[in-house]
Formats: C-alpha cells, sequence, structure tokens
C-alpha cells in the first residue's frame, strides 16, 4: 500500500518535472486555483470593507490591512519560494524549477510593490506623512530591491540557462540575508522610535479582524499559484518551441496545421 | 450606502488602496493571458515559416536528384 | 594549498601595485565623498557629529563597491580568471585570496585614513576608535559580499550599475549596525552588541562568501 503510494508519488514528481506533462496539468490547475482565488478574495474583501468592526482608535482607515499585510506576507513567501526552486534547479538540474523561479520574480514583486503604496496610504492617515521610516515599510522596500535586483540580472544575460543559475545563487543569496536585513532594520528601527510609534504590528488581534485577514491570505496564495503557472506555461513554450508536442500544442489551440 | 463609501472621513484611502489592489493584480494575471495569444501567433508563424523551407529544401534536393539522374543516363 | 593561496596574494599585490591608481583612486572617492557632505549640508559641529558616522561608513560603503571592479576584471579579460577555474585546486581558496588582495588594497587604506576624516566630522576620540573598529570589521563584509556581486556580473559588458543593484542592499545590516556603534559611542552608550554582531557577520560571510562566488564564477564563465 505505501509502496504504491510512493510510486504514484514519483511518478507524479516526475511529470511535473517533464515540460510536457506540466503545461498539460497546470492547465487544468490553474482554473481551479483561480477560481477559489476569487471568491476568498471577494469575500475577505467585503469582510474587511463591511463587516469587521471599526477599529477603536483608527476608524476606518485601518481596513487597509487587509491589503497591506497579506501582500507583504505573500512578498516574502514568493522570494521563499524563487530562492527554494533555484536551489532546486541548481542541485537537481531541473528546468522548471527554473521557470517557476523566473516566473515568481513578477508577482513578487507586484506584491511588494502593493504592499509598499498600501502601507503608505494607509500612514497617510494614521501618522500623517506619506512615508515613515518604519521597520516593516523599509524592510519591504529594501525587499522590492532585492527583487528588482533579480530581474535587472536575469535581463542582463543573454543565454537563458546562465540567467537562471546566476539568478538562482542571487535569490540564494538574498534569502539567507534578509532575516539578517529584517533583524537589523527592526533594531534601527527600535532605537529611533520618537512620536511615531508602529502600531501596524497589533499584539492580540480580534477574531472578527483575523477572519478577513486570513481569507485574503489564502485566497492570495491561491491567486499566486494561478498566475504563476500562467505565466510558467507560457516561457514553457517559449523554451521548449522546438519540441514536437509543443507544435501540437500551438496547433491545437490555435485550430491551424502544418505540414 | 454613501455612508459605506465614505469609510468614516478615510474612502479615499481605503479605497485607492483596494482599487491599487485590483488593478496591479488584474495586470498581473491578464499580462500572462496576452502573452499567450503572441505567443501563439509568433510560434504559429515560426513552424509556416520552417516548413515551408523544409518543403523548398526537399524539391532543391529532388531536383538536383533528378539532374543527375539525367546527367548519369547520357 | 596555502602555498598557493599565499603566491596568489603576493601576484594580486604586485599587480595592483603596478597600478597605483587602483589603490589611490577608491581612497580619494572615499574623503571626496565624505567632504561633499559638510559642503552640501552644513558645516555645523553639532549637525556634523551626528550624520558624521552614517556618511563616513556610506562613503567607505560606495567605495569598496565601486572597487570590486579590480576583484576580477582584468583576470576575467585575459583568461587567467578560466585558468584558475579548470585548476585543481578549490576555487574557493583562490576566490579567497584575491578578497584578501581587495581588502588590502581599499578595506585598509579606508581604515587608515578614516581618523582623519572622523576628526574633520568632529567625531570624539571614542567615536573615532569606534569608526576604525566598525571598519576594520565591516569592509572585509563589504569585498566578501561584493565579490558575489562580482562573480555574478563579471561577464556582462555594463555590469557596473546592476552590480550597485545587487549588492547594495546586502550591506543595509552593516552599515545600520556600524554608524549605530560610532554614533552610540559618542553618547557614551553601550556598544558591544553591534561590535558581536559585526564580528559574527564577518565570520558568517568569510565561511559562506567564497563558495558563492565561486558559484557565481562558475555560472558567468560557461
Amino acid at each position: 500500500m505505501i509502496k504504491a503510494i510512493m510510486a504514484f508519488l514519483v511518478k507524479v514528481f516526475y511529470q511535473l518535472a517533464s515540460p510536457k506533462h506540466f503545461y498539460r496539468i497546470a492547465g487544468k490547475l490553474i482554473p481551479w486555483f483561480g477560481w477559489f482565488a476569487a471568491v476568498l478574495l471577494i469575500a475577505g474583501s467585503i469582510d474587511g470593507l463591511f463587516i469587521a468592526p471599526v477599529d477603536y482608535q483608527q476608524g476606518d482607515s485601518y481596513r487597509i490591512i487587509f491589503i497591506h499585510v497579506p501582500a507583504a506576507w505573500m512578498s516574502m513567501f514568493i522570494y521563499m519560494v524563487m530562492a527554494t526552486s533555484g536551489a532546486i534547479a541548481l542541485i537537481w538540474k531541473i528546468k522548471l524549477a527554473d521557470v517557476i523561479a523566473s516566473s515568481s520574480a513578477p508577482i513578487g514583486a507586484a506584491f511588494t510593490f502593493l504592499a509598499l503604496v498600501t502601507g503608505s496610504i494607509w500612514g497617510k492617515p494614521m501618522w500623517g506623512a506619506w512615508w515613515v521610516w518604519d521597520a516593516r515599510l523599509t524592510s519591504e522596500l529594501i525587499l522590492l530591491f532585492l527583487y528588482l535586483g533579480y530581474m535587472a540580472l536575469e535581463s542582463a544575460i543573454e543565454d537563458p540557462r546562465a540567467a537562471a543559475r546566476a539568478c538562482a545563487i542571487l535569490a540564494i543569496v538574498g534569502v539567507v540575508n534578509i532575516p539578517i536585513i529584517h533583524y537589523s532594520v527592526e533594531w534601527w528601527n527600535t532605537l529611533h522610535q520618537g512620536a511615531t510609534v508602529s502600531k501596524m504590528d497589533k499584539p492580540s488581534i480580534h477574531l472578527s479582524m483575523l477572519i478577513p485577514l486570513l481569507l485574503m491570505a489564502v485566497g492570495f496564495k491561491l491567486y499566486y499559484a494561478a498566475a504563476v503557472l500562467s505565466r510558467a506555461r507560457n516561457k514553457v513554450l517559449l523554451t521548449e518551441q522546438n519540441r514536437s508536442w509543443v507544435k501540437e500544442v500551438v496547433e491545437l489551440e490555435t485550430g491551424v496545421k502544418h505540414g | 450606502m454613501a455612508e459605506l463609501f465614505q469609510m468614516g472621513k478615510y474612502g479615499a484611502y481605503v479605497w485607492s488602496s483596494y482599487g491599487l489592489a485590483v488593478i496591479v493584480m488584474g495586470y498581473v494575471v491578464i499580462k500572462p493571458v496576452m502573452d499567450k495569444k503572441t505567443l501563439l501567433k509568433d510560434l504559429m508563424m515560426k513552424y509556416r515559416r520552417e516548413s515551408h523551407q523544409r518543403i523548398e529544401s526537399h524539391q532543391h534536393i529532388e531536383s538536383q536528384q533528378n539532374k543527375n539522374q539525367e546527367q548519369e543516363s547520357l | 594549498m596555502f602555498k598557493v593561496f599565499l603566491s596568489l596574494i603576493k601576484r594580486d599585490l604586485r599587480l595592483a601595485f603596478r597600478h597605483k591608481s587602483e589603490i589611490l583612486n577608491p581612497l580619494f572617492f572615499f574623503v571626496i565623498v565624505v567632504t561633499l557632505f559638510p559642503l552640501g549640508i552644513s558645516p555645523d559641529k553639532q549637525i556634523l557629529a551626528e550624520i558624521g558616522p552614517g556618511i563616513i561608513w556610506v562613503a567607505a560603503l560606495l567605495a569598496s563597491m565601486l572597487s570590486l571592479e579590480s576583484l576580477f576584471r582584468s583576470d576575467f579579460d585575459d583568461g587567467t580568471l578560466e585558468h584558475m577555474l579548470l585548476s585543481e585546486y578549490p576555487l574557493s581558496i583562490m576566490v579567497l585570496a584575491k578578497i584578501v588582495v581587495h581588502w588590502l588594497i581599499t578595506g585598509f587604506p579606508i581604515i587608515i585614513f578614516s581618523p582623519l576624516l572622523g576628526t574633520v566630522m568632529f567625531l570624539s576620540n571614542d567615536a573615532i576608535v569606534t569608526l576604525m573598529i566598525t571598519l576594520l570589521l565591516g569592509t572585509p563584509i563589504l569585498s566578501l559580499i561584493g565579490a558575489i556581486g562580482m562573480g555574478l556580473v563579471v561577464a556582462l559588458k555594463r555590469g557596473g550599475m546592476l552590480l550597485s543593484l545587487l549588492v547594495l542592499p546586502l550591506y543595509i545590516p552593516v552599515l545600520i549596525f556600524s554608524s549605530n556603534a560610532v554614533g552610540s559611542s559618542m553618547a557614551g552608550l553601550a556598544i558591544s552588541g553591534q561590535l558581536y554582531f559585526l564580528a559574527a557577520f564577518m565570520v558568517f560571510c568569510l565561511t559562506l562568501a567564497p563558495i558563492a562566488t565561486s558559484a557565481a564564477l562558475r555560472v558567468s564563465l560557461e
């Protein structure tokens, strides 16, 4: 029984590593991820915007956290995924891992940008300024630089395989440094607190506010799954374009045949 | 209803945040869809070009072979 | 293997001294950048004393980063780097040797000149000593992390700006703890925690950076 399950898992793993099977399986998975994500995001937004109670201190402006916090979590999560797939690609030479890493970068950068801007927008009613050098915002800004560096390196190297390997190294170095950077920025921030105390990290959060937060967090993750698989499929078609299975797929999807 | 829209006095902030999220996340999922259309078109053209080149080169080889056979039979 | 390590250091030092500008330019840059700030902000003693530690450290950061080209550029251009990759000796050792030389020709002069700049920025004597200690611990980190970045971009035609974008975010922890230590020293506060962090980070980079740099060089050179 266990043997059968193991054999099945190994088979799935190898199939997923094959670009041809990945293309097909991902194609089936994307609608599922997409629709579930949509449901959760809409539910979370409605809950966060209209149902969750008004905050005693911040009024309705706190509702921005239902975008800001999950976006920040995603920016971190996606970078981890990039570093992990990069490591997998370097160690086991699985091309698909490179594809996932490279497809994830723009999505992660988008979430980081979103976290920064929503954090900034929230800051205006909270502290009266469009930007504060608070620990989380500063860390997010540095993370954005890390993402941009990754994307810049990828576009600067012509050979796609070399680019993937260089970016994998960069992502691993980055992921090792991120906790160090976070810790440094936190430490730096606590020294210069002054009048603007960061209330972004509520020590204990009320359940009625936690639920929309979690709905959005899970929704964002499923959204990311759909988005990354969608980009990855395109990349796979591009890199494997000389293979016969790609020709078949192109014929199938455009409805035209060639000699 | 209007009260919900106002969000206390923070309406502009809250709605612009959610609106930005919709725009950014929408773009991130729409772009691959658009890219795929162009990619399929480009690949189609490439395959068409290649199959034409293959046919032409086959014809070229065949005509060379015919010429050789004619010369041999002479 | 140690002989190879030493001979590589000697060779690179000899080469560096043939082009003295490689040593002097980063140093002059360091001094000039620090000088810009009183000119651009204010010559007031209190203000300069407060921003001094940060400015000196940022200038050291930038000077170290701009001199990274000297690490692998010339060896890459004439093919020596390829030979190093193919040699039987571990690449990490050779990379470490080159990093040591880079530090000797950039970080070390910066440390020597820092008391002068500290005085100019009205730092107290304690603060200047702390400044030198943080530079002593921190500039090797800058060379080590910089080497990783340089390894990634050495094969690119115009990798200079990209190198900055890759490496500067990684320099931030060093900057935070170093400039804070110097500032705390001015105020008579404790600095041991910051120095412990710097020492730990330096050892961490010393062990891992050569490996990462070797991996990066292999990618760049294939």
